[in-house]
């Protein structure tokens, strides 16, 4: 079913990375295999938004490599990276507010390549979310958060993306717009675009995700099938909220 | 009656060049958060290259506007390269980069001085004629091509930022910085651009300036910096509508202030009113919240 | 700031300024003409105006460029003490400092709770109508462009002009050493400490409930007072106060002095005030070239010097210090 493809997308090898002082990441090792979507699961402050955004360049790791297709991409620029395809939708959405829905969207095609299908991509987007197109002459901060959600997903996609990395798409939100949004994100998975999404929650992996990693103290202390983790009750009340 | 519409009129020709001005000062501002001090000289600087091109070339008024906006430009990404772009991200950042643009802009000064000369000369007009209306007031027409000047410049601005990808970008940068590098954007090369678009805005106002005027010299454009950086603050840090509103509130305050109490009350006037300003709205015209204040 | 200091550190950083007190003791017994004499005692007061700056700017984090304003301001109010009320030039001074920090209030109140940019803006465009006041002053309260003269000059005693000068150069460099006290004791307050970690950091100074308002309010006040003290002291010793004091050149001149010796720091101003007067004395002759000099100068310090020319003296110090530390080390058995 996965790794059928040959190199993987996206390899990850000893990652260290951190703010000042602080070392956040302690060599995290994981690779997405094309077609695939992966989760990393991690209890809050373990290191899952260090994990990404060390990855898409916004934080310079301090050791390890991060190989995208056959491009090392440590010491690249977050905009060099972007322009790769490896796509990162932030953690709180970080959403342009004094700027309208297309305005956003818009700049989520920025690099010269997707701006010049501009067209066909925002057609794309509305088609998957047909509300950011009901809305899309708001400004960013009028909208509710599920919207905001969807439009930073939406944004994300804009771009010519090789690689979809979704930072805590559940955070804040109410159950029923994290299932419509979880609907979403499996249309994307089956889309064939390979998907690295990190989440608190191991409610609604069962399905979506092809392999797990878990993420504790900035290590990778398991992975494996959902099925098989789900299968540790451990793991369930840590992650399921499961007494 | 007259004197209102003598107000009105000089208020309209002031505001539309402080208008250019204060943009240049947001789009910095807005962009890379801090106040870049050597537009006060570049503004200069545009007056004296229009002054070369139309005064002493003898081309038209419009390739003197033009010249001086794209040269002064380049001379802004000069500036980035030498006196800001070293200093971004460095704890207190905000005072070494007005400090280092400050210094900037007195070399600048200083060498346009050497070529030039302290002395003032005579800049050319652009349109001549006038058209008298009542007793008082006497339309010019050059100050009627300044302000159409002005709107177009500002026109092509609106356009720019709202419809062109580099123009978004730089609207993105100002308000997520993050979000705009990992939409692709480079940073460094969008503040490049607003550099060289600001520096590019203030040459244009130092042009319309020096054509009222009708002349120019070495330090013209300090005053008239200060005066940038009143309407831009009280137009809202960084808020573009904010800024335009402000430029014209303040040009229509300050003809008002030197018909009916004359031209030694403008800037205790304008100080006073700034801060009234201040202490009622502390985050200007736009109203900034009040975490972005401290 | 500094780094933890050793023992030894601190023993020559006595040294050090005992030294330095000492040469500025001897400095006139060199030095003795009345050229070399009016260049030192400029050095003082701009070094007072410096220091009085830079705990502003450099620590307290309050961008005030009216203080060449403030300075003159106090130089105004002590010559129109003198002329119209006869009052004594240490009454003046008294006065001038008096009415600087009352300016300095009516600035600081509704800006010092606003963003840095905010205070820039309003302190320059106080120093810019202040400038217009004398330059506009049509009805000549203030004497115009030209400013006022013919009031008392300092007298301290002594005879033939050189001997005069010396005299006044020692009152200047106590007045300097009692504001560097004054000043010293501000940073090295709590409140000073205050200062440092929100400069540092703001938002953990900021956790931490520093009520940084009041404080700022505080520290302007006390900035003000000792500026327009010395602008009356000035004004006495030149014997004239005229508005050509508050030209933009002059500003960034005295801008220069405490970026190139370095700002945030306590030496720097001092140490700045030197250098650059010293630079200005020898450029005189180019005066076309000497502004042009000071501001690239500026620009170059900011970029590669940020503590100013006070950095790698400090360094070296520091090398010095752990030298003697080693050789002592060599000699001593070792502790553990």
């Amino acid at each position: 079913m996965s790794g059928i493809g040959g190199r993987p997308v996206l390899e990850v090898a000893g990652l260290h990375s951190g703010y000042g002082e602080t070392e956040v990441l302690r060599g995290v090792s994981l690779h997405v295999n094309p077609g695939e979507t992966i989760v990393v699961l991690g209890p809050n402050g373990h290191g899952k938004t260090t994990l990404l955004r060390t990855i898409s360049g916004l934080i310079r790791a301090t050791a390890g490599d991060v190989a995208f297709g056959s491009r090392d991409t440590r010491g690249l620029a977050p905009d060099e990276i972007a322009g790769l395809g490896l796509i990162h939708v932030p953690q709180g959405d970080l959403l342009y507010g004094e700027m309208t829905v297309l305005e956003n969207l818009k700049m989520g095609a920025y690099r010269a390549a997707a701006w010049a299908e501009l067209g066909e991509r925002l057609e794309r987007v509305y088609l998957l979310f047909p509300r950011l197109r009901e809305r899309q002459k708001q400004l960013a901060r009028t909208l509710s958060g599920g919207e905001r959600r969807m439009l930073s997903v939406g944004r994300g996609l804009m771009g010519n993306s090789a690689l979809l990395m979704l930072d805590e798409p559940s955070l804040g939100l109410a159950p029923v717009v994290i299932d419509e949004l979880y609907d979403r994100i499996g249309e994307i998975r089956a889309s064939g675009l390979p998907i690295l999404l990190v989440e608190e929650s191991a409610t609604r992996i069962e399905g979506l995700a092809d392999r797990v990693y878990l993420l504790e103290n900035g290590t990778i202390a398991r992975e494996g099938a959902p099925a098989d983790l789900l299968a540790d009750p451990a793991l369930l009340q840590t992650y399921l909220g499961i007494a | 009656m007259s004197q209102i519409s003598l107000v009105i009129y000089q208020g309209l020709v002031l505001g539309a060049i402080y208008a250019l001005m204060a943009l240049a000062f947001t789009l910095v501002y807005g962009a890379l958060r801090f106040l870049n001090l050597s537009l006060g000289a570049l503004f200069t600087l545009g007056a004296y290259v229009a002054f070369v091109i139309s005064g002493q070339l003898g081309l038209p008024a419009i390739a003197g506007i033009v010249g001086a906006f794209v040269l002064v430009g380049l001379a802004g990404v000069g500036v980035y390269q030498i006196a800001v772009r070293p200093l971004v991200g460095r704890p207190g950042w905000e005072i070494a980069s007005i400090i280092s643009t400050l210094g900037v802009g007195i070399v600048i000064q200083q060498l346009i001085q050497l070529v030039w000369g302290p002395r003032n000369q005579a800049m050319p007009e652009i349109v001549s004629g006038n058209l008298r209306v009542g007793d008082v007031l006497v339309i010019q027409y050059q100050r009627v091509a300044v302000v159409l000047v002005s709107l177009v410049v500002m026109t092509a601005l609106w356009f720019f930022l709202t419809r062109s990808r580099h123009g978004l970008a730089i609207r993105a940068v100002a308000q997520n910085r993050d979000a705009a590098y990992l939409n692709g954007a480079s940073v460094n090369r969008i503040f490049m651009l607003v550099m060289a678009l600001g520096s590019g805005l203030a040459a244009v106002a130092g042009v319309l300036l020096s054509t009222v005027l009708i002349s120019l010299n070495p330090t013209v454009g300090l005053s008239y910096a200060l005066r940038g950086l009143v309407v831009t603050i009280f137009g809202g840090l960084g808020s573009i509508t904010g800024t335009l509103a402000a430029a014209f509130i303040i040009g229509l305050f300050e003809a008002f202030v030197s018909v009916y109490l004359g031209e030694g009350w403008k800037l205790p006037a304008l100080f006073l009113f700034l801060i009234v300003v201040l202490v009622i709205r502390p985050g200007g015209l736009a109203g900034v919240s009040a975490e972005e204040r401290t | 700031m500094s780094a933890p200091t050793s023992r030894t550190s601190a023993m020559l950083d006595r040294v050090l300024i005992g030294l330095a007190l000492a040469i500025a003791v001897l400095a006139p017994l060199v030095l003795h003409s009345a050229y070399w004499l009016r260049v030192l005692i400029l050095i003082c007061i701009f070094a007072i105006v410096n220091q009085a700056w830079n705990l502003i700017i450099g620590y307290a984090g309050i961008w005030s460029f009216a203080q060449l304003a403030l300075f003159v301001m106090g130089g105004y109010t002590t010559a129109l003490m003198s002329l119209n009320l006869g009052w004594s030039p240490w009454l003046g001074c008294i006065a001038g400092a008096v009415v600087a920090t009352l300016a300095s209030m009516v600035i600081g109140i509704p800006s010092l709770r606003l963003k840095g940019a905010y205070v820039f803006l309003l302190t320059l465009a106080f120093h810019e109508i202040f400038r217009n006041l004398f330059i506009l002053d049509t009805d000549q309260r203030f004497g115009g462009q030209y400013g006022l003269q013919r009031f008392e000059k300092w007298n301290f005693g002594g005879e033939g002009s050189v001997e005069k000068l010396t005299r006044t150069y020692y009152v200047a460099l106590a007045l300097l050493i009692v504001a560097s006290l004054v000043i010293w004791r501000i940073i090295h307050s709590p409140m000073g400490l205050a200062f440092r970690s929100l400069r540092d950091s703001e938002a953990y100074a900021l956790s931490r409930g520093v009520p940084e308002y009041r404080f700022k309010l505080l520290v302007y006040a006390i900035s003000a007072f000792i500026t327009g003290f010395a602008g009356a002291f000035y004004a006495h010793y030149l014997g004239s106060i005229s508005p050509t004091n508050l030209d933009f050149n002059i500003l960034m001149t005295q801008m220069a002095m405490i970026v190139i010796g370095g700002w945030g720091t306590f030496f720097g101003p001092i140490l700045g005030t030197i250098v650059v007067k010293l630079a200005d004395e020898q450029l005189r002759d180019f005066e076309q070239l000497r502004t042009l000099i000071f501001g690239a100068a500026m620009v170059a310090t900011v970029i590669f010097l940020p503590k100013g020319l006070v950095a790698p003296l400090a360094a070296l110090k520091n090398r010095l210090a752990a030298a003697i530390d080693a050789r002592r080390g060599d000699a001593d058995p070792p502790a553990a």
